[in-house]
């Protein structure tokens, strides 16, 4: 046994060393592999911007996009990025002309799942049937993250899908990533109408049905707002009530003063929090009296929302105030005679 | 039944003793190579991203806003170069809040100087406790920075009261020495995004930033320290960090996110009281609080640490002031242990209260004290005549060449998985350390482990100084 301890630990500490030393020289070719990459990447970016500017024909960089199509990948994913409209397009049928696209397509099936996923993101600017096709198999990718990339890039290439069918499995999935609101939020121009039976069903998972509520707010559809109202007065989960009051100070109709007067008298302090912050935001006066009563709140989150929306009723929210105090004053005042007799 | 002599008695206790320092070693070295084996299984799982574009493209849009918490107490050095890199992090949605801890220095003054700061009102909840707070600063020029000016109390105090004036969901503590890279946010906020419910904190890994070029608090390129005892501690944070870390994050034990560089979800921090006062270890004792509190409320959560995010520090280049942390370290270590020795072994704690507090208890309660003992006792009762050569190998082995194949192993995982030591011989020069240290330096930092028990058994308080000489210009 001691002996072995002994030739184990001698074993194993020349094994690291060797393997080390074999991962020393390998860098060593390494670098100077990469070394050229970068050239070919630098002389690759010259051709693309002179064809851009018009300067390189499409046959020559066309050509030299095909050579190395994983560097033409790369370089296209930061290119992508810096362009916009038209020029964009014109990009983009460059790399399916060269073979990027096709070549991305397969790397939907690749076994790496960062090359998948890779592959999922970068699609998104390319609009052929083939890619759409694609995306729409990646939707079924075992890993939930690129599946979630499929979807994300189909709404953003504008592939109109049902949200359920986006999603897939992730749809019920209690803890999915927060990616789901990226896909939810980019499909919500494209249909509104599905995203509001989203987050009235109750089925649902909560962060779906806020998801859904959000994504309507950020995209000004009415429908967040009957949503919101609906939900309002009769979800019984704290953080959809949190998310209606947040939706409708966001959505911005000042007929929704009524649902906020209902969720400023909450029993939770999240939403009342919530509900005065929306209030003051959308500068509701009616309800001044409500928020000035708010400042005496149990939660210190409701006072401070209720002391920043009071600033922004501005004139009604500081006479409302004043009011207040006078009128507190006032009873103090008639009250302090009697105290007085009662203590002595 | 032979006769029981005092030689017999000596003799008897002594092969007791050196079974315990033998098995201890065996029982370290093993928990070691089995961090190895995991830490390669979880690198090769993961999936760094290297393009910075791509990055931001798939987690900008939904990244949650970060509140930075950089307490400085004497930082006057580095603290505006340090808040200017902070403020030019890439990502899309945080604040930066200073807490100048009653600073001795001009800390404060360069501040108000650097960024143009005025005094202003904020409202802030008193979620945890901390000293009071003295005046905030903003400016215009900067609306993403915060000042917190405030009686000195601690680093956790003054992390406190970053948590305090808070606005994000999410914190980071960063130390205000400390370089964060312009993508460790983007790359740290990766478990928030994929388990956003689960996820409770990420911790990223700490390099030493000695030997770098930087330039107005970004780091320019990388370079080794010039000194043995900051290339020891490269290879030392390269171990902690690439072996140790990421093998216990895989296994859902990870018992500490470092202080330099830590995100947590503010809500349960608030929930367990925030950083404790008291405590030189306060990042252990943070992430033990939310093991405990999370493990008994029943939740389900993870706590993470990601390799890929990059935080450089400053390390200490002088025996006497890294001794003086290396104690301090160790006294937290015990501090945090023995608060929640309750935890150790129980199965409501799952393998928090198993694997992860077995580990403190093998490496840092038991371990120094029982190496040190064999430096002492082995090669006297060897020279003595009293033990074989096998023993004497053993125990060579698991103290000086078993080293060798961890601290190797170690950069294997970084050359394989993250290649971050960009030039050949800085990788060769590693190489030599990793086997170097385990010859004096390993042995050296023992014993200043064992100071640190024996101040912790003697209840002596305090941090020490740590003397800044600022990090190196381009």
């Amino acid at each position: 046994m001691l002996k072995a301890i002994w030739t184990v630990s001698l074993a194993l500490a020349a094994l690291s060393l060797a393997v080390m030393g074999f991962l020393v020289i390998a860098r060593g070719f390494s670098e100077s592999r990469r070394a050229k990459v970068a050239a070919r990447r630098d002389a690759l970016l010259a051709s693309v911007i002179g064809w851009m500017a018009g300067e390189t024909s499409d046959e020559h960089v066309t050509g030299e996009l095909a050579r190395d199509l994983d560097l033409s990948i790369d370089l296209l994913g930061e290119l992508f990025e810096m362009v916009r409209g038209v020029e964009q397009g014109r990009l983009a049928g460059l790399a399916e002309s060269a073979g990027v696209a096709g070549h991305l397509r397969a790397g939907l099936s690749r076994r790496s799942v960062a090359e998948r996923l890779t592959a999922a993101e970068t699609l998104a600017w390319f609009t052929s049937p083939e890619t759409v096709a694609a995306l729409d198999r990646a939707l079924a990718d075992p890993d939930p993250e690129v599946a979630l990339a499929a979807a994300s890039s189909l709404a953003q290439i504008g592939a109109d899908r049902p949200v359920r069918q986006l999603l897939g499995p992730r749809f019920d999935r209690s803890d999915p990533s927060r990616r789901l609101e990226m896909v939810i939020a980019r499909v919500a121009r494209r249909r509104p109408g599905e995203l509001a039976e989203l987050a009235l069903d109750a089925a649902r998972t909560s962060r779906l049905r806020i998801a859904a509520l959000d994504a309507l707010a950020q995209a000004g559809a009415p429908e967040g707002i009957i949503a919101a109202e609906t939900l309002a007065a009769q979800d019984p989960s704290v953080d959809i009530r949190v998310a209606c009051a947040r939706v409708l100070g966001l959505l911005g109709h000042p007929g929704v003063a009524p649902t906020l007067a209902a969720l400023i008298g909450d029993a939770h302090w999240a939403v009342r929090a919530k509900a005065v912050e929306s209030a003051g935001r959308l500068a509701l006066t009616e309800l001044a009296e409500s928020i000035v009563a708010l400042l005496s709140d149990e939660n210190w989150w409701v006072r401070h929302r209720a002391a920043e929306a009071i600033e922004r009723l501005r004139e009604a929210g500081l006479a409302t105030l004043k009011d207040l105090i006078e009128r507190h004053q006032a009873v103090s005042v008639s009250k302090a005679p009697a105290d007085r007799a009662a203590r002595a | 039944m032979p006769e029981l002599t005092p030689d017999l008695v000596v003799a008897a206790t002594l092969q007791v003793v050196l079974f315990v320092v033998i098995a201890t070693g065996l029982f370290q070295n093993g928990l070691y190579a089995v961090q190895l084996a995991i830490a390669l299984v979880e690198l090769a799982s993961q999936r760094p991203e290297r393009r910075a574009s791509l990055l931001w493209r798939r987690y900008a849009e939904v990244s949650p806003p970060i509140s930075l918490l950089v307490p400085a107490y004497n930082e006057e050095l580095s603290i505006v170069d340090s808040l200017r890199s902070m403020l030019a992090l890439n990502y899309p949605d945080f604040e930066v809040i200073a807490i100048n801890d009653g600073s001795k220095d001009g800390t404060l003054a360069k501040m108000i100087e650097g960024f143009g700061l005025e005094p202003i009102i904020r409202d802030y909840q008193d979620a945890v406790a901390h000293a009071p707070i003295r005046g905030l600063y903003g400016s215009a020029q900067h609306p993403r920075l915060l000042v917190i000016d405030k009686e000195n109390g601690g680093k956790a105090d003054a992390l406190n009261a970053g948590i305090n004036c808070a606005r994000a969901p999410l914190f980071c503590g960063v130390d205000a020495d400390s370089i964060l890279e312009r993508d460790a946010l983007l790359r740290a906020v990766q478990p928030f995004i994929d388990e956003p419910s689960r996820t409770v904190a990420v911790g990223g890994t700490i390099r030493i930033a000695n030997g770098c070029r930087i330039e107005r608090g970004r780091v320019l390129s990388f370079g080794l320290p010039r000194t043995m005892l900051g290339l020891f501690q490269t290879v030392e944070y390269l171990r902690a960090f690439l072996m140790a870390r990421l093998a216990w994050s895989r296994l859902r034990t990870l018992t500490i996110i470092s202080g330099a560089f830590g995100i947590f979800k503010r809500q349960p921090v608030v929930e367990v009281g925030g950083y404790s006062h008291g405590t030189v270890g306060e990042d252990f004792e943070l992430v033990m609080k939310l093991h405990r509190h999370l493990r008994e409320r029943g939740d389900d959560y993870v706590i993470r640490f990601i390799p890929e995010p990059v935080c450089w520090t400053e390390a200490p280049e002088s025996w006497r002031v890294l001794g003086r942390q290396r104690s301090r370290w160790q006294r937290g270590a015990l501090e945090t242990f023995f608060r929640h020795a309750g935890m150790f072994g129980r199965p409501r704690y799952g393998r928090v209260g198993t694997l992860g507090l077995g580990h403190v208890f093998i490496v840092d309660v038991i371990g120094p004290p029982i190496e040190v003992l064999g430096y002492i006792l082995v090669p006297l009762l060897w020279m003595l005549g009293l033990l074989s050569v096998d023993y004497l190998l053993a125990y060579l082995a698991l103290t000086f060449v078993f080293g060798i194949f961890i601290s190797v192993g170690s950069l294997i995982l970084e050359e394989i998985e993250l290649q971050r030591v960009p030039r050949v011989i800085d990788l060769v020069i590693l190489t030599l350390i990793a086997v170097v240290e385990n010859f004096g330096y390993r042995q050296v930092s023992n014993l200043w482990r064992l100071r640190g028990v024996w101040q912790y058994l003697t209840g002596q308080q305090g941090w020490g100084t740590m003397t800044r000489v600022g990090f190196r210009r381009a």
